[in-house]
């Protein structure tokens, strides 16, 4: 009986051992299809893309759809590629162009300039009735919506204002994103609120911030006040996009008591202590004037408009 | 004996676990080279159609955004696309007679993503029924809903790519819209390019020219009554059957070079009708010709309808009464071709001071007498809703020839009725004795059209 067991034993080692001889895979000859990213026939806006935003800023555009690339699932549509190339050139001029004549080159953009650029046609609209218009991921892709609306047209100068106002608030995310600005902002306004689309304009610089949408967060109220400060920002009682200093006013509430008229500056002395710090983080972070980059900025506007 | 058993059992089971086959191929193909092969074999398909496709789309119902969704009306869309080698496509749409008048070009990829995929990825005529902003796709589904349409398919077949025939099937990836891709012909494509698509939107708008309300279609000798809905891209036939009874069925439409055509055809015993072509408008005498198949009809204006609903009238009063609301209209009388004839809609409030017009309401049974109230509701900046001028009228009668005539009631008191104004008018023309007849046009919402001459009619909605 121990004799067979043993037999038993040996067998059964041989057929393991032949049982799990493995086959030979076959050799992957193909990479997945799309490794390494789609292609196609390169056409006049991708090439513009490579000669202005890839080779001098090392930024890679995305203006086809990319299927998951923006908020999934949700109904956004590509840009029309026609808005492509004039949109890239207003960034260009307007947005980029001060920062390099303030910095004396375009190592700056080049260094913190998000590696992505994607691009929506139409804006990302939330339940609760707000949209999207931009947004910055973790310092390494900017989004921009709405780009099927871009006009340079002095006409249409708010919807171009919206758009500087989107890109220079992505850009201030990024840059906090890499360093952040002082803790102490985030104690200068207290009422931060996730409900900040049931506040006007008004009621929010009354309240210390420079936009509704700055009372979602520090993070936002920073960029707010950057975009708003170089580009203007919205004001819903006008429906226009205001420079800074015309909102700044509405920050002033006015009464009068008896026969005096009395100014509560509040919101005013809160805003431009936020202003103090964005200017003193620009320069002792970024080594930039804030003000003489704010003059750039607005001339290179004006100057853009058609 | 009991441990050889589990030796034997022992060996079977290590044996039979570790016969393992590598199915990782497939005629020697891997996952990768035959994902390659098919999306090659698509894209061939595709760019290899010597005259382009027709894509026909029609949606579910169901709007998609930030993952909830809204349901509203389904349509059907028709496009013409040539697919090139460049990864361009060139589109008409039926969509608008702009997109009808002249082609436009834009880039698409085949792409592996769970499945195949075709990508209208750059901005086109696809995308402007998919577009979340209102003011661009003109939704009914709402803020940041499109129609339930779609720009990015799944290929949808269970055929292999390189096995496809002239029809291609697709699956939209958001809002699950169903397109068909076939094959074109060359006549098909002249068609777009010489302009069917628009002279056929053209025609269709002509029916418009004819004055009466009820547009009848005479044809093989049978006559049906035509309600055209461009905005839901809705038509509406209504017959009379062999047994005498109303019948109706509402049909969305899509324009090919090759006419005005229905997601389901029309169904009237041997008749059958699948497409509309070649309208022409006769303005010597306000006809429209048509060819249905190979007949050719008429569409002419006609004072009363082949067959009056005789209770849509009580349907819709008693519907106003059981809810204890009122039905509304936005635009007042349409008279002679002219859409709010009387201006009510230009109609400001002077008594209350600064009001414009909200709506039009009749509101059955409003008094306990019983008796109903028409009223001009005006939208206040301090208070909404307020009906500003109102008129008394008793319940409806519904004689036998199947009309509802308005009971005049009197004033009911208030601010004085400027007369001759718009709401003067407007009740003039409702508590005219010769009655309307009354058309359910949903399932919520009828109109009346005046039996006088059949040219002054009003659409009512339930407003709740």
């Amino acid at each position: 009986m121990k004799t067979y067991s043993n037999i038993f034993l040996i067998l059964i080692l041989l057929m393991t051992a032949a049982s799990c001889k493995k086959e030979k895979f076959t050799p992957l000859t193909t990479p997945p299809p799309g490794l390494g990213g789609d292609t196609w026939a390169q056409t006049a806006t991708d090439i513009f893309i490579h000669d202005s935003m890839t080779v001098p800023y090392n930024v890679a555009v995305y203006y086809k759809w990319l299927p998951g690339q923006l908020d999934f699932p949700s109904e956004i549509t590509p840009p029309d590629e026609a808005q492509v190339i004039p949109m890239l050139k207003a960034l260009l001029n307007v947005a980029y162009a001060p920062y390099n004549q303030q910095t004396g080159s375009t190592t700056f953009l080049r260094k913190y300039l998000p590696k992505a650029l994607e691009m929506a046609g139409s804006a990302e609209y939330l339940p609760n009735g707000a949209i999207f218009l931009g947004q910055a991921e973790g310092g390494t892709a900017m989004l921009l919506y709405q780009v099927n609306n871009y006009s340079r047209k002095k006409a249409d100068s708010n919807t171009f204002k919206q758009t500087m106002h989107t890109m220079h608030h992505e850009f201030g995310h990024i840059l906090h994103q890499n360093v952040l600005y002082p803790a102490s902002f985030k104690t200068i306004s207290t009422g931060y609120t996730a409900q900040w689309y049931n506040v006007s304009t008004i009621d929010a610089l009354q309240g210390g911030f420079i936009t509704s949408y700055a009372m979602s967060g520090p993070d936002e109220d920073f960029v707010e006040m950057i975009s708003t400060m170089l580009a203007g920002g919205p004001n819903d009682a006008t429906g226009n996009y205001d420079e800074y200093e015309t909102l700044l006013k509405e920050s002033i509430i006015t009464s009068q008591i008896g026969p005096t008229v009395v100014h509560d500056s509040t919101g005013y002395n809160t805003i431009k202590s936020k202003e103090a710090v964005v200017v003193d983080y620009f320069q002792r972070v970024w080594n930039i004037d804030f003000y003489s980059l704010r003059t750039k900025c607005r001339t290179a506007f004006v100057n853009y408009l058609q | 004996m009991k441990k050889i058993s589990i030796y034997i059992l022992a060996v079977m089971t290590i044996g039979a676990g570790c016969t393992k086959s590598y199915n990782d191929t497939i005629n020697g193909q891997t996952p990768d080279q035959r994902v390659s092969a098919a999306l090659a074999a698509y894209q061939k398909k595709l760019t290899g159609a010597p005259y382009g496709w027709i894509l026909m789309e029609s949606t579910t119902g169901v709007a998609y955004n930030q993952g909830t969704s809204q349901n509203g009306p389904k349509i059907v869309l028709a496009y013409y696309m040539s697919f090139n080698d460049s990864n361009r496509v060139t589109m008409f749409s039926d969509w608008d007679p702009t997109m009808a008048a002249a082609p436009k070009s834009s880039s698409f990829l085949v792409k592996e993503l769970t499945r195949p995929a075709l990508i209208f990825d750059t901005y086109s005529y696809i995308h402007v029924p998919c577009d979340p902003d209102p003011n661009i796709s003109h939704s009914p589904y709402g803020f940041g809903y499109g129609w339930g349409t779609d720009f990015e398919y799944s290929f949808s077949d269970s055929v292999p790519a390189d096995k496809l025939g002239d029809t291609i099937h697709l699956t939209g990836n958001l809002n699950s819209a169903n397109a068909v891709l076939i094959k074109a012909t060359q006549a098909q494509r002249d068609g777009y390019y010489a302009g069917n698509v628009l002279a056929l939107m053209g025609g269709a708008l002509s029916l418009n020219n004819i004055l009466e309300y009820f547009k009848r279609l005479s044809i093989g000798g049978n006559n049906y009554e035509l309600r055209l809905d461009v905005t839901n891209r809705t038509v509406t036939f209504t017959w009379v059957d062999g047994s005498g009874k109303i019948q109706t069925q509402t049909v969305n439409y899509f324009i090919t070079g090759s006419g005005i055509q229905f997601d389901t055809p029309i169904v009237n015993g041997s008749q059958t009708i699948t497409a509309i072509n070649g309208l022409t408008y006769n303005p010597g005498n306000s006809t429209v010709t048509v060819t249905i198949g190979s007949q050719t009809g008429t569409i002419t204006g006609a004072p009363t309808p082949l067959k009056a609903d005789a209770t849509a009238g009580s349907r819709w009063w008693n519907y106003g009464a059981n809810n204890g609301y009122f039905w509304a209209s936005g635009y007042g009388f349409h008279v002679n071709g002219v859409d709010d004839a009387y201006g009510i809609r230009n109609q400001t409030d002077t008594a209350q001071g600064g009001g414009t017009f909200y709506y039009l309401a009749y509101w059955p049974a409003y008094y306990s007498n019983p008796a109903d109230r028409l009223s001009s509701i005006m939208l206040f900046t301090n208070h909404l809703g307020f009906a500003t001028y109102h008129w008394a009228g008793f319940p409806p009668l519904y004689p036998s020839n199947g009309t509802t005539v308005f009971q005049n009631g009197g004033s009911d008191g208030n601010a004085p009725i400027p007369a001759g104004g718009a709401f003067d008018k407007t009740r003039q023309t409702l508590f005219n004795p010769a009655g309307y007849y009354v058309v359910q046009t949903g399932e919520k919402s009828y109109d009346m059209v005046l039996a006088t001459d059949g040219r002054t009619w009003i659409s009512w909605f339930w407003p709740q």
